[in-house]
Parts: structure tokens; sequence; C-alpha cells
């Protein structure tokens, strides 16, 4: 029996210096976008985090199987884990494992920039170029999945603008018009409340809603750079800059400007409340058109419903017609298995898919096709697809795509309990420029 | 150890599930034992950091001991609840002289339903905007002063969600403590 242990432990042991070398993989050259040789079908498989009947993964299985047509013995095998934080979590296992599909999604993050540093993932600009197709696409939904030194590994399927939506007639009730500036929010939230209104509608359950409106004040103050510089340690929330939303952000919780319990409530629980007409107002982008701007929107409300772009300030670097327009969560192609055969089917499906995606009434990362307007939208529809045409230049990143993971999970949670009123601002400018500190040199060194 | 049984056939019959459990539980503990001296993330180079990990944890990360003793917190509810609360419905059980069977079934049920559609209805009970069910009865009683946001106030969440929980299971508890 003693020898029987000593064996096993033996065996744990060299099963763990084993598995300590199994981290970093060969891999081929990311920038070599033309691989020559001859077409192989097989199966191929694409990771992602997108709605299981959403149009992107209907029309790229449609394509695919169009592309198997001429190409016996290719597949696509789609698999989609929709939930963020349960698909970030496969990913970076899977990225651990060095078992990475030949497609998959992610983000412009930290964790990403290391993988393509480590020559993971295939050059998309030169990808695009390849094919030419990179001067179709929308430099606003480039430049979403780039990292901060200007490079391209992600290529968009997506192009969405983020709208205040608001409600006419609750405001008209309340006595408050559109807020000119970032700043009028607080006092129209204090108005609507007293009105018996709840002013913002939120989805506090999956936290990247109220993320976003920390990212409003130094996008306005101190332009796209404050992000960059903040999740590297170089700016800290004590500067101006970061003072200001977090003074602001607790001004919004003090003035209740999200419903009670918000942080319990989910994505629908919002939508419910502002279609309803309870709530004034609620934060989402283009991804909602089909039920915020067609005959499907509860009809009581349907007339009085419209949008504002995210309001400037005083001092503003950035204009009233730069703010959150991100092109979606991005596709990466792994260099590992990029052959003759991902290669030819990419040329076939970008080539086709802007088109079959514009049908759907959406926007296309590209500018090569026109959006087609559902029949039954109301005019409200048109006139958002329209202000994509007069973009600026700058945009509003959203944090959680910028922060390294434990940051961005910390700042989440004390954004709620800021906004609650369960921590001062002063403590939260301290909790959080300490753990930037502490997580923020390991991620970006 | 055991006089009547050869070695060989104790070796087949526990080898087997001992290599299981090897595979299965004890060589990923050692696995995480032997990771948690390095400071990695997946796909950077591992670099041998010796205990500055459990330092950091025990020292400098206020997140752990916060979550440390919620869980401490979360166990005395649910210890309380399970045990506790399945004595007391058990005892009564007992105490019933017809339809005992029936009570018990219908004590179990809950016990049944997956955790997910728990978890959901307890979203809704705890609700404040639109009102749920336990700000609704507290107002209808007269105890409009609690009425809270459950779920939202970080002095009630924890007992909040922790109710639900051994809620389940004092069914379970109770229904073997019955005598049959």
């Amino acid at each position: 029996m003693k020898k029987l242990f000593r064996a096993a432990a033996v065996a744990a042991a060299a099963a763990l210096a084993l598995s300590a070398c199994g981290g970093v993989g060969a891999a081929s050259d990311p920038a070599n976008v033309s691989p020559t040789g001859e077409i192989k079908p097989r199966e191929i498989s694409w990771l992602l985090s997108r709605p299981a009947d959403g149009a992107v993964i209907n029309i790229m299985k449609k394509l695919a199987d169009d592309y198997a047509k001429d190409h016996p013995g290719f597949a696509l095998n789609l698999i989609t884990t929709p939930d963020r934080p349960s698909y970030i979590q496969k990913l970076e296992t899977l990225a651990a494992a060095n078992k990475l599909p030949e497609l998959f999604d992610t983000d412009a993050t930290p964790f990403a920039q290391q993988l393509a540093k480590q020559g993971k993932m295939v050059d998309a600009e030169k990808l695009l170029k390849s094919l030419d197709v990179y001067d179709d696409y929308r430099p606003g939904a480039l430049d979403y999945q780039r990292f901060d030194d200007g490079s391209l590994y992600m290529i968009p399927f997506q192009f969405e603008l983020e709208f205040i939506w608001y409600n006419k007639a609750l405001l008209e009730k309340a006595g408050v018009t559109v807020p000119k500036s970032l700043d009028d929010l607080p006092a129209m939230c204090t108005a609507l409340r007293s009105a018996g209104i709840t002013p913002i509608a939120i989805d506090g359950q999956d936290q990247w809603p109220l993320e976003r409106y920390v990212a409003y004040q130094p996008f306005r103050a101190a332009g796209p750079e404050f992000v960059q510089k903040l999740k590297k340690g170089e700016a800290t929330f004590t500067d101006p800059a970061g003072q200001k939303t977090v003074k602001w952000m607790a001004e919004l919780g003090k003035a209740k400007c999200f419903q009670d319990g918000f942080s319990a409530q989910g994505y629908s629980d919002a939508q419910n409340q502002f279609t309803s007409g309870q709530a004034a107002m609620y934060n989402i982008g283009t991804w909602e058109l089909p039920s915020l701007a067609t005959d499907k929107l509860n009809s009581e409300v349907r007339d009085d419903i419209d949008f504002f772009t995210l309001p400037t300030t005083d001092g503003s670097v950035t204009s009233a017609n730069e703010f959150v327009s991100p092109s979606g969560i991005g596709m990466a192609v792994n260099s590992k298995t990029y052959d003759p055969l991902v290669s030819d089917f990419l040329k076939f499906a970008l080539a086709k898919y802007p088109a079959e995606y514009a049908a759907t009434g959406a926007l296309s990362p590209t500018t090569t096709v026109q959006t087609t307007v559902p029949a039954n939208a109301t005019p409200l529809y048109k006139k958002a697809l329209e202000t994509a045409d007069t973009l600026g230049a700058k945009q509003a990143m959203p944090w959680d795509t910028q922060l390294d993971p434990t940051t961005n999970g910390r700042l989440q949670q004390e954004l709620v309990l800021l906004v609650q009123g369960n921590i001062t601002p002063e403590q939260f400018t301290s909790t959080m420029d300490n753990t930037i500190k502490q997580n923020a040199p390991k991620f970006f060194k | 150890m055991l006089p009547n049984r050869s070695r060989t056939s104790v070796l087949v019959f526990l080898l087997p599930p001992l290599l299981l459990y090897c595979a299965a539980v004890l060589f990923p503990i050692l696995q995480s034992l032997f990771l948690s001296f390095f400071s990695w993330n997946g796909i950077s180079d591992m670099e041998f950091v010796g205990l500055d990990n459990y330092v950091r944890m025990l020292t400098a990360d206020d997140i752990f001991w916060r979550s440390f003793f919620n869980a401490l917190l979360y166990l005395a509810i649910c210890l309380v609840l399970q045990l506790g609360g399945a004595l007391v419905v058990a005892s009564l059980l007992t105490s019933l002289r017809r339809g005992r069977e029936l009570i018990k079934t219908l004590y179990l049920l809950p016990a049944v339903i997956s955790t997910v559609a728990i978890a959901f209805l307890f979203v809704r009970i705890y609700s404040i905007d639109p009102v749920g069910l336990l700000n609704q009865l507290l107002h209808w009683i007269g105890l409009g002063t609690f009425e809270r946001a459950w779920l939202s106030d970080v002095n009630t969440v924890l007992a909040a969600v922790s109710a639900p929980e051994a809620g389940g299971s004092p069914g379970c508890t109770c229904s073997s403590s019955t005598p049959r």
C-alpha cells in the first residue's frame, strides 16, 4: 500500500511539472495573410459571444452553407456563449490551454493584446487589405477594434450608436427639457423624481450599463485618451477629469437618477420600465431599434419616444457628434490554424456579409451598403440610422473593454456602492486608484 | 485489516475509485496549490513569486477578508435555517396524526425546483420597483417603513440571498429526521 502511494505521489509531481511547460506553443507568422497551397475543405469553428438567433450568426450560417456547396467537406461550427462573463472565462481557459479555434470573438482588451503580441492572432489590417475590403469599412468601426498602439487584430461585424432615449411626455410633465450639458442631469433627475417619475431605467445586473456612465465625463473633459492613461496608471481618479466623473456619479446617485434597487434588475426589466412609460430615460444602442423604433413598441408611448446623443459639457474637448459608437465584439483569426481554407472562406464571407446584414435593418460596419429600413419602422428608425453619417472622428470607448480584468471587476462593484451612497467619493477614489496601481503594471508592462 | 479478504480483492475494488478520485479531485487541488506560487494569467510567462500571492491575500486584499466573513455569516444563516428550521418542522410533523405523508410531500416539493428558477423567483419577491411580494406584504401589515430593495441594500443582501438557499433544503433535512 505504501509503495502504491509513493508511486502515485511521483506520478502527480511529474504531471504537475509537465503541465507547467504546456503554456506557450508555436504560432505561425501572424503577418502572413495570404497562405499559399491547396484549399482543403474541413470543419472549422468559430467561438463567439453573440445572440444565438441574431443576424450575425444567421447570416454567417447561411454563407457557410453556400460556401460548402462549392467546397464539399467544409462546415462552420458556431459555438456561442452570449453571456459575456462566462464567454470570457471560456476564452481565457482555451487560450491558456493553447486550444483556441480557427476564429474567436474578443474585444480589444488587454488580454487580447497579449495574445496578439505573442503572435497568436492574424494581423487583421493586413488581412482586410489583402482581401481588398479594408477601405470599405467605416473608420470608426475599425478604430473601435484597434488596440491603443493602433494595431488591428479583430474584424467588426456590427456598427452601433448609443443614444439616450427619452419619453417626451414624461419630461414635459416634470417641466424639464433635454439636457444641454451632462452637468444638467442630476437636477433633471430631481425634478423628475418630484413628479413621481423614475428618471433613468438601467440594467444594473449586467454592470456594463452603469460603467458607461463613468466614462462620459472624462470623455468630454479629457477625450478618449483619459481611459488609455488611466488603465496604465498614468492617469488617476484623483486627476481633475477623474474627480469630475466620481463626483458626478455620486450626484446621480444622490438625485436618485436610477430606479430603486437598480442593481438587482436585469436587461429586460430596465427596458420594460422605459417602454411601459414609467421611466423617462434609457441609455441603449441601435441594436434595440427593432424594439424601440418599430410598431413593436408599446403604442401608448410610441409617439412620445425620441432620443438625444451624449450631451457635451462646458469646455468639452470632444464634440456633440462624438459619443459611444461600438462595432461590437470583434472576430479574431487564430494564426496557428490559419491556412488557405480559412483565408478563402473569409474572403468569400466578408464580401457577401455587408449586403445580407444591412438587409436585416442593421447598420453594416462597412459603407458599401444601404441599410433597409423595415416596413414597420417609426420615423425614429431612419433618424437613428442617419446619425451614423454625421459622426465625428473620436469615440468614447466602453471602459469594460479597456481596463484589466481585476480593475474592471472592482470598478463595477465600487460604482454600484458609490451610486447607492454606501461609500463616499473619497473612498471610491482611493480604492480605485490603489486597485489600478496594483493590477495595471502586470498587464501593461 | 480485513482478515477474510485477500489483498488483491481489496486492490481491485479500491484502486479504480481511488484513481478516479486522484484524477478528478486530488490532482486539480495539487495543481492549484502549485500554481498559487506563480504570477500567471494563463497566457503570460509564468513567474515564480513564492508566497507573495498569499501575503497579499492575507494582508493587503480587503476583498478577501470581506468575502471570508460574508461566507462565515452565510454559513451561519444556512445552518440555523437548515438544521434549526428542519428540526422544528420535523417535530411539528411527528405530532400530525393524519395526512403526514401528504404534508411531507408538499413540504419537499420546493426542494426539486432548480436553483436557477428559485433565484429568478426570489428576485421578483424581493423587488421594490415594481413592488414585489415581500415589500407588498410589509406594506399591507403596516410595516411600510421596512420596505426596501432587499437585494441592493448592502445591509440586507447577504441575508436575503442566504434565506432562499437555506430555505430549499430544510425539506430534505426534515424529512430524514421525521420518523417514518
